[in-house]
């Protein structure tokens, strides 16, 4: 264990909603490269599949992988852990503390004799530590420091013979500041922040404008989206605001840990394209060989189907405008819709249009827009589309077809454990959904709310079959 | 909670003896990473390759030096963090 388990949660990697791959040393979605501005170091990241696949199974049985499904990683609180991780470490004891682990983490050494060493030169420790303790004692806004390999590079061995571990600490304390720097993140945390968005979920576009132009804008957590099919769309996210794949897939690098020197973005376009071009190839999943289908019911609810859900959902993905809709006229939660204004989007074109990125250029048409609606998604691959609405506010079908007070005003999320009948997930997991909280409205959307119970029974086995 | 290597391995040995890894595990893009037990029909034409990129391919975001991560939290591979066992006085 590291010097701060309590904002890890144990060592296991589904505490934060990672998948572990049992044929990589890291989970789904972890990268790692050589980073010259954190010293030429091996670091770990992000990638599409932390937030985009999703595991999903029946009761009792192994789940099965999904590529494009919205995963139960809680990326604002892995973040959020490692950044007051680094704001603990930015004080003497919390340095001490973590000083003693990174030393043990560089190699095998006396976990005694190390923590004696350390002690030693406690009063040098906090010297270093209280004369700079952001790391940003030198360095202009916004720039990298330059750090000491040979400093971040020292042993247990060398520790335990007495080396000096000022330079360390100095070069540890640098080294939170580019990763802050490269996060957007300012060393002082905001005295209120949000509530927690759980699995599954986060608040993209508030977190990028707020950390990219120092904007704060409407809290409003919303689902990953689903990535598959994608390719047949024009525009994509919940309201249908950007219409680059790449423009989209950069935006998630710069949000995720790339960083911007002198308006210069440092990441290789060439990595991004290649996620972006798979992304575009993905397609729904169909609904998993010998779970419990009803063909029968599926017939009987073809017209449910077209009365109650095809005359939004079905129409042309190609349209800009065709499958986008007043949040009013829908009922659902409106603050996502609101929330990537026209300001948002001057912000975010002139990013895009004034950002270099050696080889990107961003082509005639802006790829942001404000459209102030949601748009109706592809129903393909909706069985695994759990939790449903935009703001992952109802747990199951059976409770999206049904009027809105029916539905719960709390539930679990975070099982990969899934229940066919009333497709969703069952009510179990690590976060507690509570629809009061801001953003988390689960009202409106009550199409099929008129259906019998033996006809919703119907559709969703119609449902299960696109 | 996700269960142990030893454990998944030996399951998925046993799906796959009992003939129902066609179910669970893909083709086309499996390659090395059978066990990962995903649908190879959503993902046609990915090489395993691409698969293994999409899982595991950097996109620019690597921003925690791996062991800054193992001071702050768990060392990676997490199998060799267990076997550790730090004190937690520490």
């Amino acid at each position: 264990m590291g010097a701060f388990p309590d904002l890890f949660g144990g060592v296991d990697v589904a505490a934060f909603g990672l998948i572990d791959d049992e044929a990589s040393d890291f989970p789904i979605g972890v990268s790692s490269a050589v980073v010259q501005h954190l010293g030429g170091v091996s670091a770990i990241g992000v990638n599409c599949a932390s937030c985009h696949l999703g595991e999903v199974g029946l009761p009792g049985k192994p789940p099965i992988r999904v590529v494009g499904m919205t995963s139960h990683f809680d990326a604002e609180a892995f973040f959020g852990a490692v950044t007051v991780a680094m704001l603990r470490s930015a004080e003497p004891n919390g340095m001490m503390r973590f000083l003693k682990h990174y030393v043990l983490a560089g190699g095998l050494g006396d976990v005694g004799a190390v923590e004696a060493s350390v002690n030693r030169q406690i009063d040098k420790i906090d010297s270093v530590v209280r004369n700079n303790p952001f790391g940003s004692v030198g360095i202009k806004p916004g720039q990298l420091h330059k750090l000491d390999s040979a400093a971040l590079a020292i042993t247990p061995a060398e520790v335990i013979g007495g080396a000096d571990l000022a330079p360390t600490v100095r070069a540890l304390l640098r080294t939170f500041y580019n990763m802050r720097t490269a996060l957007h993140l300012p060393a002082v945390l905001p005295s209120e922040l949000p509530p927690p968005g759980g699995p599954g979920r986060n608040n993209a576009f508030g977190l990028l404008s707020q950390s990219l132009f120092g904007v704060a804008i409407t809290h409003a957590p919303v689902k990953f989206g689903l990535v598959w099919n994608v390719a047949e769309r024009g525009w994509v996210h919940w309201d249908g605001n950007t219409q680059q794949p790449i423009a989209r897939n950069l935006a998630a690098s710069l949000g995720l840990g790339a960083p911007i020197v002198d308006n210069r973005a440092l990441l290789d376009l060439a990595l991004v394209q290649r996620h972006t071009a798979l992304t575009e190839m993905i397609r729904a999943p169909t609904y998993p060989r010998g779970w419990p289908l009803d063909t029968a019911a599926a017939k009987r609810a073809a017209a449910h189907y077209q009365r109650h859900c095809a005359v939004c959902h079905d129409v042309e993905s190609k349209d800009p405008q065709a499958r986008l809709h007043n949040p009013f006229v829908i009922g659902t939660d409106i603050r996502r819709a609101r929330q990537f204004d026209r300001r948002q989007e001057a912000l975010h074109d002139k990013l895009f249009r004034t950002l270099r990125i050696s080889g990107y250029t961003q082509g005639e048409a802006p790829p942001f827009r404000a459209t102030g609606k949601y748009w109706a998604v592809d129903l393909a691959g909706v069985w695994a589309r759990s939790p449903y609405l935009h703001n992952g506010s109802v747990r199951t079908m059976w409770e999206l077809l049904s009027p809105a007070k029916n539905r719960a005003q709390t539930f679990w999320r975070g099982t990969s454990v899934y229940d066919p009948q009333h497709m969703g997930f069952v009510d179990d997991g690590s976060f507690r959904f509570d629809v009061s909280v801001p953003g988390n409205s689960n009202a409106g959307h009550e199409y099929g709310a008129d259906l019998a119970d033996n006809e919703r029974r119907d559709l969703i086995e119609y449902l299960k079959t696109l | 909670m996700i269960p142990g290597r030893t454990f998944r391995s030996v399951a998925c040995a046993l799906c796959l003896a009992l003939g129902l890894g066609s179910l669970i595990f893909g083709t086309s893009a499996e390659g090395g990473a059978a066990s990962r037990r995903i649908d190879s029909s959503q993902i046609p034409t990915w090489s395993p390759d691409d698969l293994e990129f999409f899982l595991h391919g950097s996109m620019g975001t690597e921003v925690i030096p791996v062991r800054v991560f193992g001071g702050l939290w768990v060392p990676f591979p997490i199998s060799s963090a267990v076997s550790m066992s730090l004190p937690l006085a520490l």
